[in-house]
């Protein structure tokens, strides 16, 4: 039996390489923001333009002409925003791309022209009654979180992060590594725990300091109850999180991580120089 | 393998690939030298290789995010739509519009009913008794509208009134046509609401200028551009109705598959009406209003309706015979 989809503000996507990608959707306040942001834009776009017609117009003999211009600007403005943003911008106006919002075909892929021209102007029934009422209903009901533009056209507005790679350097500069740990019962961490304890290493900045030891003994204690000696079981009551930064690094020094080697030294601070990314 | 040798081998590809990235966004794909796309390809089929490894071994979300983003990005790039070029916009008013157009030509019938029968009926009403005119439009509204057609036209002064009046036909023109599109979407009620009430309006202020004796400057003034004003309407109407058509009748699929499937097509047309009523408003503003003798303006005008008629439906029919 399939397992249910997960609840979560996720949308998966399976490539034509046979990958599923992960797409973090955009969630209403972010999207009201985001225009908000544009409104404030078309505003001030408004604003320098009447202003420059103000100051021409008395100028000109043919006076009625700039305000034909900003007629056609409202217009465009009105309608187009979006479409010539989306369209021309890789899926993002102003506001988008502060907010780091892209609008996104289901599938994954850029928005054609008519997609964003389609989904800019149903806007005119999301719009509807009062306030963006439509479409605030829509992205509530919908698993996408799509207006009804964007169910008709097939897009979705998905949140873009940019991920970097923390050095595991930096992270685990001030951490020693356990002193002769890793003959004790010839016991390795396996790969899986280690990736579990670097993702809590790079997320333990943002943790209260007591919560982060909360969340931390319950890998702690069944690893320290490997490591039969005493020691290691009074650290780890002590500090679960620092424990289990000197379990990282120590295994995942590849010379310390040789269990053969009855206590052996505990590894050169350098070790684990020239491996960038872990 | 062993994640950090994994890692330590594939980091060089992936920075390599990030490279390739930053200059196919802040380019075109058409900058790349032949052997940059060939190398593109493959260091994302590998990136792809990469994150379906790194998920199966489950070595951690940090590195798979980040290589679910590269993934993302080259996916982004890779499966571009093709950017609108002048020729493909081009391609589109001299033969793919009025092909779609005549694809969907019972919506177009049954548009035109609905802005042509409710007008007729009002518009003879109103000849008969000028004075139920008010039941549609206030007094100050008439007044206004006979004392328009009440002067005789004249050639432009110089101030660039007709610019401005583009302007005004743009803005207030087309945005109608949008809404009257876009409303088609609730069932298409919307797109009907909007097709019969501007049919009164208009059917109205005809019977009206009629019976007063302003009947020649009246059509004199509206035959040219209405020839693109008028099939404008009624072909954005279409558009509505192919949107609320497709929910309300879905045949075999869903209803929101429907929707998607016809979307594409009906934002098109309804396209194609906007730029109709772009030529429309600048006809109103510069040619309608001038001060060239009514008989010319018919001769124009009628001439104006033949190329609207012929265009759509004659435009693009070889290519249609041979693909």
């Amino acid at each position: 039996m399939p397992a249910p989809a997960p609840v979560d503000t996720l949308a998966r996507i399976e490539t034509p390489e046979n990958v599923w990608l992960t797409f973090r959707l955009a969630g209403l306040p972010t999207r009201m923001l985001a225009y908000l942001l544009d409104l404030a834009f078309r505003a001030l776009l408004v604003f320098a333009m009447s202003i420059v017609i103000g100051l021409i117009s008395p100028l000109l003999s043919f006076a009625a002409f700039p305000m034909g211009v900003w007629l056609i600007l409202i217009f465009l403005l009105e309608w187009g925003y979006g479409t010539i943003f989306e369209a021309f911008w890789g899926g993002k106006t102003p506001g988008k791309h502060i907010l780091r919002l892209r609008v996104v075909k289901t599938g994954g892929f850029a928005v054609s022209f008519y997609d964003s021209m389609l989904r800019n102007l149903l806007r005119a029934v999301d719009v509807l009654p009062v306030f963006y009422g439509v479409g605030l209903v829509s992205v509530l009901l919908t698993r996408r979180m799509q207006r009804l533009g964007d169910l008709v056209a097939g897009t979705i507005v998905v949140r873009e992060k940019r991920r970097r790679f923390t050095e595991k350097r930096a992270l685990l500069r001030d951490v020693a590594p356990l002193a002769g740990a890793t003959h004790l019962s010839g016991y390795r961490v396996s790969e899986r725990s280690l990736a579990l304890i670097d993702s809590f290493a790079r997320r333990r900045p943002e943790m209260h300091s007591a919560r982060a030891n909360e969340v931390a003994s319950i890998l702690a204690s069944p690893l320290a109850e490997r490591f039969v000696r005493g020691d290691l079981e009074d650290e780890h009551l002590r500090e679960p999180s620092e424990f289990l930064l000197r379990v990282l690094k120590t295994f995942t020094d590849s010379p310390a991580a040789q269990p053969s080697v009855p206590f052996a030294a505990p590894p050169p601070d350098g070790a684990l120089r020239g491996r960038g990314i872990s | 393998v062993k994640k950090v040798r994994f890692l330590k081998e594939r980091q060089a590809s992936w920075q390599r690939f990030e490279q390739l990235l930053l200059k196919a966004e802040r380019a075109r794909f058409s900058r790349f030298a032949g052997t940059e796309v060939s190398e593109f390809s493959r260091l994302f089929r590998e990136v792809c290789y990469d994150l379906a490894t790194v998920r199966s071994r489950d070595w951690g979300r940090e590195i798979e995010g980040y290589l679910n983003d590269l993934v993302v990005r080259g996916h982004n790039g890779f499966y571009r739509a093709p950017p609108g070029r002048p020729r493909a916009m081009a391609r589109f008013f001299l033969g793919e519009f009025p092909r779609l157009l005549r694809a969907n030509v019972a919506y177009f019938w049954v548009a035109l009913a609905l802005f042509c029968i409710p007008g007729t009926i009002g518009g003879v009403v109103v000849l008969r008794n000028p004075a139920l005119a008010e039941r549609i439009l206030s007094a100050g509204e008439l007044s206004h509208i006979e004392q328009m057609y009440s002067e005789s036209f004249e050639d432009g002064d110089g101030t660039g009134t007709e610019a401005g009046m583009t302007g005004f036909y743009v803005y207030n023109n087309v945005g109608i046509a949008f809404r009257c599109y876009a409303t088609g979407l609730l069932l298409g009620v919307g797109t009907v609401f909007f097709l019969v009430s501007n049919s009164l309006t208009i059917g109205t202020i005809t019977g009206y200028l009629v019976s007063q004796g302003h009947s020649e400057r009246f059509f004199s003034f509206v035959i040219s551009h209405g020839a693109f004003e008028l099939t404008a309407i009624v072909i954005a109407g279409a558009a509505g109705l192919v949107l609320g058509h497709s929910i309300v009748h879905p045949g075999a699929s869903t209803r929101l598959e429907s929707l998607k499937r016809r979307g594409l097509d009906s934002v098109r047309l309804a396209t194609g009406a906007g730029a109709m009523l772009a030529v429309a408003a600048l006809i109103e503003a510069f040619w309608s209003p001038s001060g060239a003798p009514n008989t010319l303006k018919f001769a124009v005008g009628s001439l104006l309706w033949i190329l609207v008629i012929s265009y759509l439906a004659y435009a693009g029919r070889e290519e249609a015979r041979t693909p």
